[in-house]
């Protein structure tokens, strides 16, 4: 059993304050990095984030409203905010967990935590998830919902997300750069989770003998959660989001841990 | 040269701990990767294969101190200089850093090639500990230093290795780093961007950072070391002095060279084990005209042609050029170059071009030699294979480089 013990990697003379700020400076910078590598020599940038989710809510409203009509409410607001939460789910995955095979240049320099890859991937497709909240609130505004105090419970239902996929992240990206099969198996996983997870239909039709699906599938909850606030304007209850959060902080930790135990032989694998 | 203030808690003392520690630390690689292994074990579970990178080893850098690595290729030194900068982890023992740490561990590494160099050199600043708002003011400096000029916001992907070096180095020394970890990277680029960094490293020094680097030029060790290591097979085979240490390593190197020439050869000024075999070697100048005497300043091409008598995998080329009193003024190798020798000919020929031959007039010998990839013995080296006259202006150094002068 090999024992490491390391010296913290920034300056001895490094306080608490120094070393919250070398963090936050590290983060921003490589957040930053990360989009201008996403971007690079793209006209319209990050426009293209929203165009994803925009394609997809053209297509799939087009055939529940008019080919086959499923008679939901709102149906453009209910069908975006579960794409925009979803798409922050699945690439959110998919990303973080190719985090430190598409990033392995960092890991060759002294210096770099290496726990930040992930954390860096996933805020990247936060960002993305803020960028397409000003469509979703265009789309509860002139679907006439109207802007209610509610939504300023969003930002936790963020927060429960981020967490759970970068701790999803955190499991798989070790795992990844010892399989390169991992990311073929996310893409099968999302496909399934797409139709799995009410995003697109109402979680009520689903049959007692299939409500497994809904009931076991921490997405769905989120989903739940999300439209609680978005469509009826109301807080989702004090137990849905503690334990949503709580699912967020387990999963990031329990990830976590599985980071840190196979992070050393990173290098030595890439 | 550029100064920055230092933490004064940093400043040097005997009560201050190392700055690189290593304790006991071993580090082995798994031979096969995880996926064949895994279908290794079903066929029947064989003993892995694992290789041994370091062996046991224990030492410390003080602040203030200056370690050379030297050994044969493989012996272990860009594994210790990964383990030391935290890049790569022991797989038993501890390996402890104090303080800010920075370094050029391989070329091409640790640099993104879609973004620029200014891009890169930011990241390189803030990785290495320096705030945002530091790295924004001392991007100058570090594009300066390099001598990169308009290329810095060029992608990276189209930079030559020399301009990489010049990058990377401009970083690293530009961050405060309270230890510095470099790779063979001082090999790498011209000489005068060379001798600039040699220059840079000395006050580097004198702020009181430690240094470990890796280097095949013995030179440079003398230059910049107060310790230096030896390291053979991944274990530690000498440390101290850097005279005894150098010295020690030469003479080993020498022996096997001995050892492996066949009986009665080694008073031609030839040794080496002999599955290859130096046939000529060629000066020439401009026009390929023969170079036996060279106006100082005019190219110089030293072509070395060869005989694979037995087919060796790795091969290294190099060449050294002395003055009449022995002085060397200067020694490059293919490896150095990083440059791959084929292997597997039965004839060829190596050709080392020298844009510019600044030598001062005189006399001077040329050695040429082949050896193996770990440069652990030669296979056929020629002693004064060459002589030439360099024709211009005597002076006490042997370097003659294009100078003038301004006065005001």
């Amino acid at each position: 059993m090999s024992i490491v013990i390391r010296a913290s990697s920034p300056a001895p003379q490094s306080t608490a304050f120094s070393r919250v700020t070398r963090q936050r400076d590290l983060m921003t910078h490589l957040v930053g990095r990360e989009f201008r590598l996403r971007y690079r020599r793209s006209a319209l940038g990050w426009l293209w984030s929203i165009a994803q989710p925009l394609a997809r809510l053209l297509i799939l409203s087009f055939i529940f409203t008019q080919v086959i009509p499923l008679n939901i409410d709102n149906y453009p607001v209910f069908l975006y905010s579960g794409l925009v939460v979803w798409v922050l789910f699945s690439s959110g995955v998919n990303a973080a967990a190719s985090s430190v095979l598409d990033r392995s240049d960092l890991l060759l320099r002294p210096g770099l935590p290496r726990s930040i890859l992930p954390v860096i991937s996933v805020i990247g497709d936060s960002v993305d998830y803020l960028l397409a909240l000003p469509v979703l609130l265009t789309f509860v505004v002139v679907g006439g919902i109207g802007l209610t105090p509610a939504l300023v419970y969003l930002p936790i239902l963020l927060v429960a997300e981020f967490l759970l996929v970068l701790g999803i992240g955190f499991a798989l990206s070790p795992l990844q750069v010892r399989y390169r099969d991992v990311s073929r198996f996310i893409d099968v996983v999302m496909l399934l989770g797409f139709y799995a997870t009410p995003v697109f239909y109402d979680p009520e039709e689903i049959p007692d003998g299939f409500r497994w699906l809904v009931d076991w599938n921490p997405m769905a909850h989120i989903l739940r959660a999300h439209r609680s606030v978005i469509l009826d304007g109301q807080w989702p209850g004090t137990p849905t989001v503690l334990g949503l959060l709580a699912l967020g902080l387990g999963s990031t930790a329990a990830g976590l841990a599985i980071y840190r135990r196979s992070s050393p032989g990173f290098i030595d694998e890439l | 040269m550029t100064t920055y203030a230092r933490d004064p808690k940093l400043s040097s003392n005997d009560l201050e701990p190392a700055r690189l520690r290593f304790d006991g630390v071993d580090k082995h690689y798994r031979g096969v990767d995880q996926t064949q292994r895994a279908g290794r074990r079903r066929s029947g579970r064989r003993g892995r294969e694992e290789h041994w990178a370091v062996r046991d080893l224990s030492f410390e850098v003080g602040p203030n101190e200056t370690l050379g690595l030297i050994g044969a290729n493989g012996a272990g030194k860009s594994t210790l200089l990964r383990l030391a900068a935290g890049v790569s982890h022991p797989s038993a023992g501890a390996v402890t850093t104090a303080g800010r740490v920075a370094g050029i561990l391989d070329l091409g590494g640790g640099f993104h090639p879609l973004l620029t160099g200014r891009e890169n050199a930011v990241t390189g600043g803030i990785l290495a500990g320096l705030s945002s708002q530091e790295a924004a003011e001392r991007i100058e400096a570090i594009l300066e230093f390099s001598e990169l000029g308009s290329s810095i916001d060029d992608p990276l992907r189209t930079y030559s290795s020399g301009m990489f070096v010049r990058l990377a180095f401009a970083v690293a020394v530009h961050v405060d780093a309270d230890l510095l970890l470099i790779d063979e990277a001082l090999a790498v680029g011209d000489i005068a961007f060379r001798a600039k960094c040699l220059d840079h490293l000395a006050a580097v020094q004198a702020r009181g950072t430690s240094i470990v680097f890796a280097s095949h030029d013995s030179s440079q060790i003398r230059a910049l070391s107060n310790r230096v290591m030896w390291l053979d097979g991944g274990r530690l085979r000498m440390l101290g002095a850097p005279e005894e240490v150098i010295g020690s390593f030469e003479m080993s190197m020498y022996d096997q060279t001995l050892a492996a020439t066949p009986p009665g050869e080694e008073r031609s000024g030839r040794l080496g084990s002999g599955e290859y075999e130096i046939t000529s070697v060629d000066l020439t100048t401009r026009e390929d005209r023969p170079a036996n005497s060279i106006p100082s300043g005019w190219p110089l091409n030293i072509d070395i042609t060869y005989r694979a008598h037995a087919d060796v995998r790795h091969v290294i080329f190099g060449v050294s050029v002395h003055t009449e009193r022995g002085e060397r003024c200067f020694d490059v190798s293919t490896d150095g170059a990083g440059v791959a020798a084929p292997h597997g000919l039965r004839t060829g020929t190596a050709r080392l071009s020298i844009e510019r031959l600044d030598l001062v007039g005189g006399r001077y010998h040329v050695d040429a030699g082949i050896y193996t990839g770990d440069w652990s013995h030669a296979l056929d080296y020629q002693w004064q294979a060459r002589w030439m006259t360099v024709l211009g202006p005597r002076s006490r150094g042997p370097m003659a480089p294009p100078h003038s002068w301004g006065l005001s």
